[in-house]
């Protein structure tokens, strides 16, 4: 029984080197000598490299960067004070009077992305929402957009 | 005098009358159980007689390859670990390049691993494995960083990162354990 133990322990080394070193364990003479010893050790390792190979998948559990949560609050807090003094500020119309520009849409995007995985954090006068996915080069990006009202005469009555 | 004990290629090893043809019928059954071992439960299926009848006819072409001083047990066995390891890859290869045309003309296809695989399925495998585990599992083998980029990134020493990833691995693996 602890032979057998030694054996899987043995088996299970060789693969992780093999592995650590960026090698494919089903080339490795050692491992293989090990699955003919006992067969169904290539079905555990095919499952192993199977797992792994989906494993960004199930990766949802990935905790958003710290920067970039701050990065995100910020924006938005900036966007909505910025909403705020545009309305504070905002003249009331007079007959015949153009209005000048006010915000009356915000949206604050930021992405962040690493290898095989980005987050795409958005704060818009809505609410906000995070967005998660797995692919995409190295890129931290912040997008702040708002939208204005034309300036507009009011008819008069 | 020959022990009638010993088992056939013991006997037959050292019977040079006998041909390749007659070792390889005596071998049968145990190259049977063996590759039958082999390819059990394994996804898409890969046929056992048909890799016994394709090692058996290697054998017979190779056949120069076979040391008659030696056991023709485990040289069989690794003709047929040989084919199911190839014959595996030959899977992964065509299952890729179905995966690659479909993408081509724009349809959204999963590899066949990662479409054997719920949500809740692939759920219950990682929820065993802590942050740190996922991280450089992540960082490893999707990023393709060393643990060396690991550790200055993550601010941990490379041995401990090692262990973590050998720990994720093997949680991966015994997950059904």
């Amino acid at each position: 029984m602890k032979a057998l133990e030694n054996d899987r322990e043995s088996f299970w080394e060789h693969a992780q080197r093999a592995l650590d070193e960026r090698r494919d364990p089903r080339d490795d003479p050692r491992v293989l000598e090990a699955i003919l010893e006992e067969p169904e050790r290539l079905r555990e390792l095919e499952i192993l490299l199977a797992r792994i190979e989906v494993l960004p998948a199930s990766a949802r559990k990935r905790p958003v960067r710290r920067a970039a949560v701050v990065l995100a609050i910020l924006g938005a807090a900036a966007a909505l004070i910025l909403v705020c003094v545009a309305r504070k500020e905002a003249p009331r119309a007079r007959a015949g009077q153009s209005l000048p520009e006010q915000v009356v849409r915000f949206e604050f995007e930021l992405t962040n992305e690493s290898p095989g995985h980005s987050t795409r954090i958005v704060i818009n006068d809505l609410g906000s929402k995070t967005v998660s996915n797995f692919s995409g080069d190295p890129l931290t990006m912040a997008i702040l957009t708002t939208e204005l009202s034309k300036p507009h005469t009011p008819r008069i009555p | 005098m020959r022990s009638t004990m010993n088992p056939p290629h013991e006997e037959l090893r050292s019977d040079s009358r006998r041909g390749l043809e007659e070792l390889l019928v005596l071998e049968l059954p145990a190259l049977r159980s063996f590759v039958e071992r082999l390819v059990r439960g394994m996804r898409p299926p890969v046929e056992a007689e048909d890799i016994v009848q394709e090692t058996l006819a290697r054998a017979l072409r190779y056949r120069e390859s076979f040391d008659p001083g030696q056991p023709a047990g485990p040289w069989l066995c690794k003709l047929a670990l040989r084919l199911v390891i190839d014959s595996r890859a030959s899977q992964r290869r065509d299952a890729d390049h179905r995966v690659e045309f479909a993408r081509a003309f724009g349809h959204d296809v999963a590899s066949d691993a990662a479409a054997e695989c719920s949500a809740e399925t692939l759920a219950r495998w990682t929820a065993r494995l802590s942050a740190v585990e996922r991280e450089v599992l992540l960082r490893f083998h999707q990023g393709g960083e060393s643990l060396r980029e690991i550790s200055m990134a993550m601010g941990l020493p490379e041995g401990t990162l090692k262990s973590h990833l050998h720990r994720g691995r093997k949680k991966l693996v015994w997950e059904d354990a």
